[in-house]
């Protein structure tokens, strides 16, 4: 256990090598913030849209942003180019469960952005644009659970669409396809609020939505309590459904693997 | 010579493209399924709401497809620029330099992505159903000027990755911008009068990304009264070839002091 705590603090500090380069994500954050600061000036203004007023997706946007830097997670796209490589078989021999490690090295990455990204790219929004506090106690808390399955929703399908590099030579087009699923689904820049019947009963189906829509809608208060619960539940749902499938695959994978070159 | 060398590089890249034939046609596919989702969910926006910043969604779908069309022919031919810091860093740019062609012309070339026919042929279709929605009086003029105006927007695209290409020269590491420039073309998905004043002055006099789509569509849409006056949309393939050459310039001062940094 204690080797892998160490692995955090290990990744983090690999990763602060890339502070001075800090400044870009964080003027990535700010500029994602402001280009939707101003659709949403230009589509609600001073009016209410259903009952949506101009400040709550001034919030809504600032929240998304925050949440999408903070999944910024590359740890997973790299696997494919380590199982081709034959890397993968070191990385298999350390006497470490593989897959934890991966999740290891994702928090130690996600403490150095949410110090050196997020949190800066917060307070300047906050600054700048303005920020609606949380409707209470009780949505803070669905907000920061809805936000724990959110990361590990995120984590399951960066991790199924990795191993599919043990199927396949590439993985790249399949996360092109997840990131197609994600941007339309999730509701990241508009939400699901806003969609069209169909797409939103869709949207509803699938699992994207508990990765922006359903955190920031509880942040806001736009859910009753019962719908914050039910949400939870279903996300709960999702990431035991698809961490148990990634658990599974992984399972069956090391058992058949053969690995070339290297 | 010059002409006869880039084409004959041209063709060994698309040739050497076209042996895995399979897993170009899914990269195709799935790139498409990408640019469609983030497509939808403009739609979704815009439809919802009727109009943005007084553009109906018609003049929206017309933007959109101005910036990935260029985006597509410009980047086909300069997406190489983000390989460049591994290539400096590996010293296999070295290679580069030893060929008998000027060295931009031969990157150009001899790292052409064809995969970027994807992207061109989402934006035909989107520029062609938009414009047979949109009430456009054409005649020779204003359809030349649509032409022109898409190589204009294709070189800008081409010089944004060049400058940030030759900045791999100096400073090595360059991937982190080019993340960066993606953000800030991203501004120009939506007419740019929404935008501050000071967004709008940066868009058209620093990167000139408004000559990409906003401008021109301008022209063509008639539209007016924005903080610069309409007609200056008309110098867009003017604003492409002179941001274009300096950006051409920089790169090549940039080769001229690249002294190799590991290999």
């Amino acid at each position: 256990m204690n080797v892998y705590v160490a692995m955090i603090g290990k990744s983090y500090r690999k990763h602060l090598v890339y502070r001075s380069e800090v400044w870009v994500r964080i003027a990535i954050g700010v500029v994602w913030v402001a280009i939707q600061v101003a659709v949403w000036t230009a589509l609600i203004g001073e009016d209410e849209v259903d009952g949506i007023s101009l400040s709550d997706m001034i919030t809504y946007s600032i929240v998304n942003t925050v949440m999408a830097l903070a999944m910024m997670d590359r740890s997973l796209a790299e696997l494919d180019q380590r199982i081709r490589s034959g890397d993968i078989a070191v990385d298999l021999i350390k006497p470490f469960h593989y897959p934890l490690t991966l999740v290891v090295d994702g928090m130690g990455r996600s403490l150095f952005s949410a110090l050196f990204s997020v949190l800066p790219t917060l307070a300047i929004a906050i600054l700048f644009f303005g920020f609606q506090a949380p409707a209470s106690p009780v949505n803070v808390l669905g907000f920061v659970v809805a936000f724990v399955l959110a990361l590990s929703i995120s984590f399951a399908l960066a991790c199924l669409v990795g191993m599919l590099g043990f199927y396949f030579l590439a993985t790249f087009h399949f996360q092109w396809a997840l990131g197609a699923l994600r941007t339309l689904f999730a509701g990241t820049m508009v939400p699901l609020w806003f969609y069209p019947d169909g797409l939103r009963t869709l949207a509803n189906l699938l699992p994207f939505q508990h990765l922006a829509f359903g955190p920031a809608a509880t942040w806001m208060g736009e859910l009753t309590r019962a719908e914050i619960g039910r949400n939870l539940g279903l996300g709960a749902l999702w990431a035991a459904a698809l961490l148990g499938i990634c658990w599974w695959m992984w399972a069956r994978i090391v058992r058949r693997l053969v690995v070339q070159g290297g | 010579m010059t002409i006869g060398l880039f084409c004959h590089y041209f063709r060994l890249r698309v040739r050497e493209r076209m042996e895995y034939r399979g897993a170009f046609l899914i990269g195709l596919v799935s790139q498409g399924l990408a640019y469609a989702a983030g497509f939808t969910v403009i739609w979704v926006l815009v439809n919802r709401f009727g109009t943005l910043g007084g553009w109906v969604w018609e003049e929206i779908a017309f933007l959109y497809a101005l910036n990935l069309m260029s985006y597509a022919i410009g980047a086909a031919f300069t997406y190489s620029q983000t390989e460049l810091e591994g290539m400096v860093q590996k010293g296999t740019f070295d290679g580069i330099l030893i060929r008998p062609l000027n060295p931009y012309l031969s990157l150009a070339a001899q790292q052409f992505n064809i995969g970027y026919v994807g992207h061109l042929a989402i934006a035909m279709s989107i520029l062609i159903w938009s414009l047979g929605n949109l009430a456009i009086d054409w005649n020779v003029a204003n359809g030349l000027f649509l032409v022109l105006a898409v190589i204009g927007a294709s070189l800008i695209q081409a010089a944004v990755l060049t400058l940030l290409g030759a900045w791999s020269f100096t400073f090595v590491r360059a991937t982190f911008l080019f993340g960066f420039a993606g953000t800030l073309q991203t501004f120009i998905t939506y007419p740019i009068t929404i935008y501050g004043a000071t967004i709008q002055v940066i868009l058209t006099a620093i990167v000139p990304f408004a000559f990409v789509n906003f401008y021109p569509a301008s022209v063509l849409l008639g539209k007016e009264g924005h903080l610069f006056p309409g007609w200056i949309g008309w110098l867009t393939p003017l604003v492409g070839v002179v941001v274009f050459w300096g950006a051409y310039q920089v790169w090549m001062r940039g080769v001229n002091r690249y002294q190799g940094a590991g290999g």
